[in-house]
């Protein structure tokens, strides 16, 4: 989600494979568990005689990251005053 | 969740953003590599083996090379990165006509400069950018002290052929 957050365009298979390190099966089954959420939207396109996956983030899908990201933000200030 | 973990997963993010600008930096940057690479293997190519006609295939090369960079997708270059290098190549060509450069010399320089930018470019946009850039640096020494009647040639095969393959390698994820 951190990929697709950062890039306004869709991001294919292979590119998040190599941002994310993981197996093409274990990526396929956290897309396709984030696609039944709601929050990511996958297409297929065929070039020459390949299949080519594009992954995009739905407006549902980055709200969801952006929450989380101000959630660990929060995590962290909270951190910081209590040290203090 | 405790603060140890939000700070990791914080900092995973940013890794991640952070690779995911550098993959497409290399991505939309490397199909036009690859077009200069083109036109360094003609032109060069034509210094080494039928000189007569290199001069044309500068600039034919030059100009559809330019066309090419300048049709690629915005983000693969903005304006200010393309007059960036015309500035630098325009700076480069007045120097050399200043000091009444021989083709060779002129040759090494270009090799130099286009090396140069590449490190630059590395620094900024991502480390493979410098690696190419050490591989047109050594093909360029190299041409210059130890295969000085190759120099074209090496130029050419060498750093033409670096520049391709490395606009595909850039390709790849």
């Amino acid at each position: 989600m951190a990929a697709l957050d950062s890039d306004p365009e869709p991001l294919d298979f292979a590119m998040l494979k190599a941002i994310s390190g993981a197996t093409d099966g274990n990526l396929g089954a956290h897309l396709q568990t984030l696609e039944k959420a709601g929050y990511v939207s996958i297409t297929k396109e065929a070039v020459g005689g390949r299949t080519r996956t594009w992954v995009a983030a739905t407006g549902q899908g980055l709200q969801a990251f952006r929450d989380h990201v101000m959630y660990l933000e929060e995590v962290l200030n909270l951190a910081t005053l209590n040290r203090s | 969740m405790d603060d140890q973990k939000a700070r990791e997963s914080l900092d995973w993010i940013k890794v991640a953003r952070r690779q995911t600008s550098e993959l497409r930096n290399y991505r939309e940057s490397g199909s036009i590599v690859t077009a200069w690479g083109f036109v360094w293997l003609t032109g060069f190519g034509g210094q080494q083996f039928i000189p007569a006609i290199a001069h044309w295939l500068w600039l034919i090369g030059w100009a559809l090379a330019l066309i090419w960079t300048a049709t690629r997708p915005r983000r693969a270059y903005d304006n200010h990165a393309l007059a960036t290098w015309i500035v630098a190549v325009g700076f480069v060509l007045l120097l050399l006509l200043v000091i009444r450069a021989d083709t060779r010399t002129a040759a090494m320089v270009f090799g130099m400069v286009l090396a140069a930018s590449y490190a630059v470019i590395g620094i900024w946009a991502g480390r493979r950018f410098a690696f190419l850039a050490a591989i047109v640096l050594i093909i360029s020494c190299l041409g210059w002290w130890l295969f000085p009647q190759w120099l074209f040639g090496l130029l050419a095969i060498g750093g033409g052929g670096a520049l391709i393959v490395g606009g595909i390698w850039l390709r790849r994820p």
